[in-house]
């Protein structure tokens, strides 16, 4: 803005913009540039265009039809399975988020220690992230089964009557949450590299000045641990929200509506219903909810995370 | 609990202290560690070891209630069969080669734009994080079918260009990721290295990927396993049978009207395969890429 | 267990399948609706909610899941289920993983008078050929070539394993399923067929919405009446949209 003011005035002045300033700008765009030329080339146009989409009625054999903000309106008005499946998506969030966070960070430091064999539990661990889907969802299956899959097995050694899990309407989407914790070994993974990067000379600092265990938890690991933490909350959220593979797969949204998330009533609409429009705009409803989400979480960690490079 | 290494030398000076401590990382009693491990070990890798072991059992013991663990007759007919049964060596090729590439581009390219936007203070880099971060957000149901019109229109598909191409120029995940790691990196250490004359890309290059290399070998692994089982890509933009890939191939044996289930865990067991192993490697720059980040007061 | 109700290939088509049988009906096609709650419908999907009160819908879910894959033939396969409505597609499902089951193969018993003694019905796939298609001729004949010529339906029924459609008797397929000693009951039940799922633009959405539905009245968070009743005006209100040029 200034520099149009200084032009404005007659006072073409490049050292407005100082020479360190130009470089930085000729260099982020460089290094920036595959990200740019993808995104115009990959991106924009199909986001752009299913925003368009989101419009119109649109069958994708016939042309699209315009309607303005009649999918929006209806969908919050008329659509009970929109509030339906928005809770169940948003239930799953809650839980499924903090919970991963939470284990993959435990496991993790249970991991950063020396002790032999170490390859091998990482290796294990990692392995529920590894296999296929399409043999892993048949494995899930017997898993939670209520007469004698693996889960209400152990809990009848314990002494306690599993529930119905996949098969129990109040009980399928805890037993989705619980899968998904069980596959929190890419984050796990994560947080292990993350954890390398805690400089030692802060616990030693830390540890001189008597600091015992938790507070070393707690000044030391936690903080540096800060942008990995945003990384596993922000990517959670994302990801959480558009959860749907394993609900198409396993359940299909049952039973009785208990697992019908989002995505799941999005996908039908699209490609069984051929309403593409209506399904454009869950599309774009989501992507707000997500990105308020997201802003929130930024901002509100803005001041929380420590990053120890500024 | 055990007791810190500080309070084991109450009276021992300030150096031998600061010795105890050196290399110090955080430690868990070894007994609860231990009895920790072993239990969530079961937890953890029981599914995959029945995976693994249903692969070799006969049809006749697979669905049996309740669920067998010792194959009977100790059967590999399921391996021999879901080989023969389908061209996996095609499959295998096919998958190997685009795992590569989209490996290659997705580390570079990431890595580039993750500094853009971590580490050099221009105009744009927020802006730019942002707009990236956001293609994330747009469910890929509702972006799937204009993408393949744009591929449609390059004549790209059939070819493996849709799976291989996009990946050079920045996966907004492992940016994000990369993001993170970038900024965890002490500002003093790229000020010196640009007073001493670096231009970016010399500290791009010596100072930041050396010291990412757990990160980058963590993006590296996921980009590969990703791509290793990637279904849905493919599935729409390969058409002809020689071009397919191994999820492809695997999802072949799941028929309409029945399904080779021995021959599908065989191929799926042997599709991890690969990831353990290269997990494995991956494991090594975590153990060898301790902290560097040597900044003295 | 003796049977298992809403196993036939999810809600929805089980529905149908004892709708039917009570000798109800699913949609009028003069009036262009959906006719789900009538009282013969309602009077099957009571009877199915009862099943599941009866042994606890929940218990038997996991009884059926533990089947794994198999999923609803392996009850059937393992030989815990008795009875359970098939398709001749399951066979070869059969002689892979239950070499040793004894079946038998016959029509669906009728349901309580006034019900009518035959209830099947065909589904499967259909082909349509969209208003407006380029070469709507050429695509004609090759839907008829597939469905009702002797050469087509014979190379449909050797890919699928499945039945020849119902259009053409006097196929030579038919009649070599008919030589076939476990076809033949097939081939008997296919002859006597009077049902199949509404044919409209949002089948789809209403299978859906049926599906939902009867899945909330089996776990008992919806009486039967009002279920079948809230998929019937979900679905009109889409077909409505759809014939009036959404």
């Amino acid at each position: 803005m200034s520099q149009r003011a200084a032009i404005v005035r007659g006072h073409v002045n490049r050292s407005r913009i100082s020479p360190a300033a130009w470089r930085n700008f000729r260099a982020g765009l460089l290094f920036g540039a595959p990200a740019i030329i993808g995104l115009l080339a990959f991106s924009i146009y199909p986001i752009l265009s299913s925003l368009v989409d989101s419009f119109t009625s649109f069958d994708m054999i016939r042309p699209a039809k315009f309607v303005g903000l009649g999918n929006y309106t209806t969908l919050f008005t008329q659509d009970s399975l929109f509030w339906s499946t928005l809770y169940n998506t948003i239930y799953y969030v809650v839980f499924a988020v903090p919970l991963g966070i939470i284990v993959a960070f435990l496991l993790a430091m249970l991991l950063n220690q020396k002790i032999r064999g170490l390859s091998i539990y990482r290796t294990i661990f990692y392995l529920p992230s590894i296999t296929p889907f399409v043999a892993s969802a048949v494995l899930w299956v017997w898993v939670f089964n209520p007469q004698y899959g693996l889960l209400n097995t152990i809990l009848a050694f314990v002494g306690v009557k599993g529930p119905g899990w996949l098969g129990d309407p109040n009980w399928s989407k805890p037993a989705l949450i619980l899968m998904s914790i069980w596959g929190v070994g890419g984050l796990m993974v994560i947080f292990l590299a993350g954890l390398q990067g805690v400089p030692s000379e802060q616990y030693e600092a830390a540890g001189i000045d008597g600091a015992n265990r938790w507070q070393l938890l707690r000044h030391v690991t936690i903080p540096f641990m800060g942008p990995y933490f945003l990384f596993g909350l922000v990517a959670g959220l994302i990801g959480g929200f558009q959860y749907f593979t394993q609900v198409y797969v396993m359940t299909q949204g049952g039973p009785a509506n208990s697992t019908n998330v989002y995505a799941l009533y999005l996908f039908q609409n699209a490609f069984s219903y051929f309403k593409m429009g209506y399904a454009s705009a869950m599309a774009w409803i989501l992507f707000l909810l997500i990105a308020a989400c997201t802003a929130l979480v930024f901002r509100s960690s803005a001041s929380r995370v420590y990053y120890g490079g500024s | 609990m055990a007791r810190t290494a500080g309070t084991l030398l109450p009276r021992a000076g300030a150096e031998q202290r600061a010795l105890a401590w050196r290399g110090y990382r955080p430690e868990w009693p070894k007994l609860f560690t231990h009895v920790a491990l072993v239990f969530l070990c079961a937890v953890f890798a029981v599914p995959f070891l029945w995976l693994v072991s249903t692969a070799f059992k006969p049809d006749n013991e697979m669905f049996v209630w309740p669920p067998v663990w010792l194959p009977k007759p100790f059967t590999i007919g399921h391996f021999q069969q879901g080989w023969s049964l389908l061209p996996f060596p095609t499959f295998l090729k096919n998958t190997v080669i685009i795992c590569v590439l989209v490996v290659i581009g997705t580390v570079a390219s990431s890595s580039l734009v993750a500094y853009s936007v971590s580490r050099i203070r221009w105009v744009g880099s927020r802006v730019l994080f942002v707009v990236v971060l956001s293609t994330l957000m747009v469910p890929y149901q509702v972006t799937m079918v204009p993408l393949f019109v744009i591929f449609k229109d390059l004549h790209w598909i059939n070819t493996f260009l849709p799976l291989i191409v996009p990946a050079f120029f920045g996966n907004a995940f492992f940016v994000f990721l990369l993001r993170q790691f970038f900024m965890t990196i002490p500002v003093d250490i790229t000020d010196a290295a640009k007073i001493d004359g670096a231009t970016e890309y010399q500290t791009f290059f010596s100072i930041c990927v050396p010291l990412a290399r757990p990160a980058l070998a963590t993006v590296g692994l996921f980009a590969f396993m990703g791509a290793w089982n990637d279904f849905l890509g493919p599935l729409i933009y390969l058409r002809d049978e020689s071009n397919y890939t191994l999820s492809i191939g695997l999802a072949m044996l799941n028929g309409q009207y029945g399904s080779y289930w021995g021959a599908i865990f065989a191929m799926a067991t042997l599709m991890t395969v690969p990831i353990i192993v290269l997990f494995f490697l991956t494991q090594r720059t975590f153990i060898q890429g301790i902290t560097l980040t040597g900044v003295k007061g | 267990m003796g049977i298992i109700p809403w196993a036939v290939y999810g809600n929805a088509n089980s529905m149908v399948t004892w709708g039917w049988e009570h000798g109800g009906e699913f949609f009028d096609e003069g009036k262009q609706q959906f006719t789900t709650a009538g009282p013969e419908n309602i009077a099957a999907l009571e009877w199915m909610v009862g099943y599941a009160k009866k042994y606890n819908i929940t218990t038997l879910s996991g009884f059926q899941s533990g089947f794994g894959a198999l999923g609803l033939d392996g009850g059937f396969i393992q030989g815990k289920v008795a009875m359970q409505p098939f398709g001749p597609w399951e066979l070869p499902n059969f002689k892979q993983y239950g070499p040793n089951l004894h079946y038998g193969v016959t029509f669906l018993p009728a349901g309580p008078a006034p019900a009518p003694p035959h209830s099947s019905w065909v589904g499967g796939w259909c082909m349509g050929l969209p208003t407006g298609a380029k070469n709507s001729d050429q695509g004609w004949q090759w839907l008829y070539w597939l469905g009702a010529s002797p050469e087509g339906t014979t190379m449909a029924t050797q890919i699928s394993v499945a039945m020849t459609f119902s259009g053409s008797k006097t196929t030579p397929a038919l009649a070599d399923q008919r030589k076939n000693s476990e076809l033949a009951p097939f081939v008997a039940i296919l002859e006597a067929t009077l049902h199949q799922r509404p044919v409209t633009p949002v089948t789809d959405y209403y299978m859906g919405a049926l599906d939902r539905h009867v899945g909330e009245a089996l776990y008992g968070k919806a009486v039967a009446k009002d279920a079948l009743a809230a998929a019937d005006k979900e679905s009109n209100q889409e077909l409505q949209n759809a014939l009036s040029g959404k």
